[in-house]
């Protein structure tokens, strides 16, 4: 899920850069040194995830993995992403150098909403809470990303009902496949190494 | 904290093993003339075709001079145009746009217009001088141009495989991005820490 370049108009992209850049100073604001390596780690596998195809039928799909960074990094997955980001435009092309200001709002982002639902777990007394918590997270992450694409391109003048509707109906598998890594990933790690997961 | 990064790290390397050489849901396109016509290929990386895909081609002034969609093959044909540069684009829908440029000299057109029909009618001329004419000057037109189209329609799958290795990238580019990314986390690190000593210099020779 990355838009490509020449798509959007100047002011769109331009105002991309500014929020993101906005976002980022906000999130990496107070880093601790302990945090950098499993930021880093992270950034590495949201960089290499959106390059892993997954079969499906007749085509592939890769995973996104945003909702992973939010609940590990909590708000630190902003910059995680924005840097995955900005290295996929480089070395691959994915996306493109305009346009890293308005994917990293949009992945990055799903991944902050993704970890706000991540911390609704506390208010629930219940069992596998973690499990629940985490595909919903993993869900949200996708789910949220697609509505900033269709906003984005509300901006190119498609009309947003049609566009979102196109956008989240092509993400509905991956946002199951994100729901069950990101939940049986919460599970996991909240068993052997809860302290990993963000906001404990 | 060791054990955690361990198995992160081991979740790193579990998706790394599982790497294609390419990444998915990336549009490419090559376009190329072909006798008389111009003709585009769009494909996703992972094979799927753009179907009905709008094509939209601009002139060097940036004027759209054709529009059309692609087929259910993703291809898409047009007359050649009277100068170059030329500048296509393929928008295969939900914020997946390729582009393509041809230069005059790869549409076949000289720098000023009308070069090729000069040079083929040369050609032309020379072979009708030289030798037993095979047939009129017009049958022989037609012929070029037959030629032409079916040297086009051989180098289809040669432009692709061409177009397909350019955007090819490979296991080294992944464990340089990694890198990369580790190499970030440790300058941050060795800054942090060159300030944390010299503080913790300060606070001895204060004390």
């Amino acid at each position: 899920m990355h838009i490509s370049e020449g798509i959007l108009s100047t002011p769109v992209w331009v105002a991309g850069y500014a929020g993101a850049a906005a976002l980022a100073a906000v999130t990496m604001r107070n880093m601790d040194m302990e945090e950098i390596p499993k930021i880093s780690v992270i950034t590495a596998v949201f960089f290499v995830a959106s390059l892993i195809k997954v079969p499906l039928g007749p085509a592939s799909i890769h995973l996104i993995l945003n909702g992973l960074a939010g609940i590990v990094l909590g708000w630190r997955a902003f910059p995680a992403i924005m840097l995955g980001i900005i290295l996929q435009a480089i070395i691959f092309g994915h996306g493109g150098i305009t346009v890293i200001g308005i994917n990293s709002l949009m992945l990055g982002g799903g991944a902050l909403v993704a970890y706000m639902v991540w911390q609704l777990r506390h208010r629930f007394d219940i069992q596998r809470r973690e499990l629940i918590f985490g595909a919903l997270a993993g869900a949200v992450g996708t789910i949220s990303s697609g509505i900033v694409l269709a906003l984005a391109l509300v901006t190119t003048g498609e009309a947003f009902n049609a566009i979102a509707a196109t956008v989240l109906a092509a993400h509905i598998p991956i946002m199951f496949i994100e729901a069950v890594v990101v939940g049986v990933s919460a599970q996991f790690l909240s068993r052997v190494k809860p302290e990993i997961l963000a906001g404990n | 904290m060791p054990a955690a990064l361990l198995k992160t790290l081991f979740l790193t390397g579990l998706l790394m093993a599982l790497v294609a050489p390419a990444q998915a849901h990336k549009i490419n396109m090559f376009a190329f003339a072909e006798g008389d016509d111009v003709f585009v290929e769009g494909y996703f990386t992972d094979g799927k075709k753009p179907k009905n895909s709008p094509v939209l081609v601009y002139d060097a002034e940036g004027n759209v001079i054709v529009e059309g969609q692609t087929d259910a093959e993703g291809t898409f044909q047009f007359a050649l145009p009277d100068s170059g540069p030329i500048r296509i684009t393929l928008n295969a829908g939900q914020g997946h746009l390729a582009e393509y440029e041809l230069s005059a000299a790869e549409l076949g057109l000289g720098d000023n217009k009308g070069g090729t029909n000069a040079t083929s009618s040369a050609v032309t001329a020379t072979r009708a001088t030289g030798g037993t004419p095979l047939a009129g000057p017009q049958q022989q037109a037609e012929m070029e141009a037959l030629v032409r189209k079916a040297v086009g329609q051989a180098l289809r799958p040669v432009m692709r495989s061409l177009s397909e290795l350019k955007e090819q990238r490979g296991f080294s580019d992944i464990i340089g991005g990694i890198g990369i990314i580790m190499g970030i986390g440790g300058l941050y690190l060795y800054v942090k820490a060159r300030k944390m000593l010299a503080q913790a210099k300060g606070d001895q020779s204060g004390a």
